[in-house]
C-alpha cells in the first residue's frame, strides 16, 4: 500500500533488501561455524610445508652427489631447513598429544 | 690374513718406505762424496734407486718400492793429486762421481714425495674414521 | 617395508658418491706413491657422469632408481700424459696434493649428509623423541 505524498517514480529506485539480511534464520547459521581453519587442516598445511621442504633437500643431495652443485651452502642450507620443519612438526605433534592426554585425565 | 681392507693405506705406506730407502742412499751419496777407498776397491760410486710400481698376481697396483739398487756408472772425477796416497800412475785420483748439488736436489724432491705420502697415509686413515662415524648416527 | 632406507633415492645416490670417492682416494694414493716412478702413468675416476645418467635416467619406481644407483661403477681412467724427461713420470705432485684435498672435502660433506639422513630416520621412527 503506498503512502500519500510519494511520487510513483520514488518507489523505483529503491533497492531490493537482500532477503537473507532480513530473515530470522540468518544469524544462527553463522554460530555453527568454527572461528578460522580447523586444526587439523592447519597441521595438514604443515607436513605440505614439511614435504616440500624434504623434496627440495633431497633433489639438492642428489645434485651433489651427481657433481652439479657449484655451492655447497644452498645443499646446507636446504637439508637444515628441512630438518628443522620436520622436527619442529614432531615437536608440535607431541605437545598435542600430551596436552589432549593430560585433558582426557583430568576428572570432571 | 687379507689386509685388502687397507689398500689406500699399504700403497702409502709402500710410498713412505721407498722414499726413505731413497732418501738414504742419497744420505749415503753425500756422505761418500770425497770417498776415494772404499772396501771392495777403488772410489765410492754413486748409487741410484730404480723405482717400480708394485703390482699383485692380480694385475692390482699395491704401491712402490725400490725395485734395485744401480750404480751410477757415469765417469769418475779426476783430479791431480800426485801425493794423495790413492792416485794413479799419471798422478790422478779418481774421486766419486757424486755432485752434492744434484744430491741435494734429490733430496728435496725425495723429501717433498715422502711427506706427500705421508699426507696421503693421515687422509686415508681419517677417511675411515668418519665413515665408522655414522654407525653412531 | 622393514629395508626402512631401500627406497631412499637421495641416500643411494650418496652412497654412490661415496664408494666413488673412495676409489678416488685409492688412486691418487697410488699416483702419490709413484711420483718419482719413470714411465707411470697417472689414474683417476670420472665419478659423476654414471652417477648423474643414472639419476635422470627414466625408472619405474624408486626402487629402481635405488637399483640403478646400487649398481653405479665409476669409470676408471688412465692418463697417457707423460712429461719429457725420461726418468719422470705422468705425475705431477702438486695436482695430485690438490686432488687429494678436494677428494677429502667431497667425501666429508658426504658423509655428513648420510649421517644426518640416518639420523632422521631414526628419529622419526621413534616418533620425535630421541
Amino acid at each position: 500500500m503506498m503512502e500519500g505524498g510519494i511520487k510513483p517514480m520514488d518507489w523505483r529506485f529503491q533497492p531490493i533488501e537482500p532477503i537473507s539480511e532480513l530473515s530470522p534464520q540468518a544469524p544462527q547459521q553463522k554460530q555453527t561455524e568454527a572461528d578460522g581453519p580447523s586444526f587439523v587442516e592447519m597441521l595438514r598445511g604443515q607436513l605440505d610445508q614439511v614435504i616440500d621442504l624434504q623434496n627440495d633437500a633431497e633433489r639438492l643431495q642428489q645434485e651433489l652427489a651427481a657433481g652439479r652443485i657449484d655451492d655447497i651452502n644452498q645443499v646446507i642450507l636446504a637439508v637444515q631447513k628441512a630438518d628443522l620443519a620436520l622436527t619442529f612438526t614432531l615437536e608440535l605433534r607431541n605437545k598435542v598429544i600430551e596436552a589432549y592426554q593430560e585433558i582426557s585425565r583430568m576428572q570432571i | 690374513m687379507s689386509d685388502e681392507l687397507f689398500d689406500g693405506l699399504n700403497i702409502a705406506a709402500s710410498g713412505l718406505t721407498a722414499h726413505r730407502q731413497w732418501m738414504d742412499l742419497i744420505a749415503g751419496n753425500i756422505a761418500n762424496a770425497n770417498t776415494t777407498r772404499t772396501p771392495e776397491g777403488g772410489p765410492f760410486r754413486r748409487q741410484l734407486a730404480v723405482f717400480m710400481e708394485m703390482t699383485d698376481d692380480s694385475g692390482r697396483s699395491r704401491g712402490v718400492k725400490v725395485q734395485q739398487q744401480i750404480e751410477d756408472d757415469s765417469e769418475l772425477r779426476k783430479v791431480y793429486e800426485p801425493q794423495h796416497p790413492d792416485a794413479d800412475a799419471e798422478g790422478y785420483v779418481s774421486y766419486p762421481n757424486v755432485n752434492v748439488v744434484a744430491e741435494m736436489v734429490d733430496l728435496i724432491a725425495a723429501s717433498r714425495a715422502y711427506e706427500a705420502n705421508a699426507t696421503t697415509l693421515e687422509a686415508l686413515k681419517s677417511n675411515f674414521m668418519r665413515a665408522l662415524q655414522t654407525l653412531q648416527a | 617395508m622393514v629395508d626402512v632406507l631401500g627406497r631412499d633415492v637421495t641416500l643411494a645416490a650418496l652412497a654412490a658418491s661415496q664408494s666413488a670417492l673412495d676409489r678416488r682416494l685409492e688412486l691418487l694414493a697410488q699416483n702419490i706413491a709413484n711420483v718419482n716412478t719413470p714411465g707411470y702413468k697417472r689414474r683417476d675416476v670420472d665419478f659423476t657422469a654414471e652417477l648423474a645418467a643414472a639419476l635422470d635416467a627414466p625408472a619405474d619406481s624408486r626402487g629402481e632408481r635405488v637399483s640403478n644407483l646400487g649398481q653405479v661403477v665409476a669409470r676408471e681412467i688412465v692418463e697417457e700424459q707423460l712429461f719429457l724427461r725420461p726418468d719422470l713420470g705422468g705425475v705431477d705432485l702438486d695436482r695430485e696434493m690438490a686432488e687429494l684435498a678436494k677428494t677429502q672435502l667431497r667425501l666429508a660433506a658426504t658423509n655428513q649428509l648420510l649421517y644426518k639422513k640416518i639420523r632422521q630416520y631414526r628419529s622419526v621412527i621413534k616418533e620425535g623423541r630421541i
